[in-house]
């Protein structure tokens, strides 16, 4: 059971969803992300910053013409990471969750995840 | 020390994934969409004058699907600006390949009379839209190329008369359906 506080953040979690459905190598463009998740610039680059550190995801300048664009790809440690922060999530939901889970999200710093908007 | 989500935390946090997985999909709908109502359109219109003159109908489906090609490689290019797939890449080099199988088709055109020209090049067509079904994950495309595939084949066996407007009207709902998605993509 590998349940997440990084991911669990809900913009993270809507971010890293977004990026695993496109699929493994697939890269957003910034700005679409941004306005597809209905994130301000701002707020993206936090959650961005935060996921890059981790290694859950790429941040790579690039050029479309001569246009600077920045994309976004999941990592496979990120793939693998989200994939098993959904499954803890369902373990939960079935009741299942154990002592594993218990440990493994008392085990990090910070405080009981609660939804917030954006 | 934090606790994980209660079951109805866990259930939520659920959802916000899943609403995060539709808007990547949602992302990605104008795109599909409009090459759906392009292509959707050029069979309507192509299908509708082979159906009322079937004299003039090869040279103006001709230019029209010519022009498609060249249309569905610029709605390719514009998603190339934002979204960058495997998927993507796969459907381009997919539908370069049908092309290349059409145009030989095409060179072949005097020894095929029109229906079965037409036959041949929607089998195509039919086993282009299951590949990309294959490479976008869309098991909904996948059902619609062999309904599409079934369909011609039993017109144009038992039903010759018909072949042409049925075509046109899968066409014209081709065309509708796409623009909706496009639309509603845009939103």
């Amino acid at each position: 059971m590998a349940f997440d506080e990084l991911i669990h953040q809900p913009s993270r979690l809507r971010i890293m969803a977004f990026l695993n459905r496109l699929g493994p190598e697939a890269e957003v463009e910034f700005t679409r992300l941004s306005r597809h998740l209905e994130l301000t610039e701002g707020n993206l680059s936090r959650h961005l910053a935060k996921l890059e550190a981790a290694g859950y995801v790429e941040v790579r300048k690039g050029f479309s013409g001569r246009r600077p664009r920045t994309w976004v790809r999941l990592t496979g440690k990120g793939r693998d990471a989200f994939r098993a922060h959904l499954r803890a999530l369902e373990a939960i939901v079935k009741g299942e969750g154990n002592d594993d889970t218990r440990r493994s999200a008392g085990g990090r710093q910070g405080l009981r995840p609660r939804p917030r908007p954006g | 020390m934090p606790l994980p989500p209660s079951p109805e935390e866990a259930r939520r946090y659920l959802e916000e994934a899943e609403k995060g997985a539709a808007r990547a999909q949602e992302a990605l709908l104008p795109y599909y969409g409009f090459w759906l109502a392009l292509w959707g359109g050029i069979y309507a219109v192509g299908y509708t004058l082979v159906a009322l003159d079937p004299a003039r109908a090869d040279a103006a489906f001709g230019v029209l699907s010519l022009l498609g090609f060249l249309a569905s490689y610029a709605i390719g290019f514009r998603a190339a600006r934002f979204f960058k797939t495997p998927g993507g890449r796969a459907l381009a080099r997919l539908w370069a390949g049908f092309a290349l199988a059409a145009l030989a088709l095409v060179l072949a055109r005097s020894r095929l009379p029109g229906p079965a020209f037409s036959l041949a090049i929607n089998l195509l067509v039919a086993l282009a839209l299951w590949e990309s079904a294959e490479r976008i994950g869309a098991p909904g495309l996948r059902a619609a190329a062999v309904l599409f595939a079934f369909a011609n084949a039993l017109f144009f066996a038992y039903y010759p008369e018909g072949y042409a407007p049925f075509l046109a009207l899968v066409g014209l709902g081709s065309a509708a359906v796409g623009l909706v998605w496009g639309i509603r993509g845009l939103r």
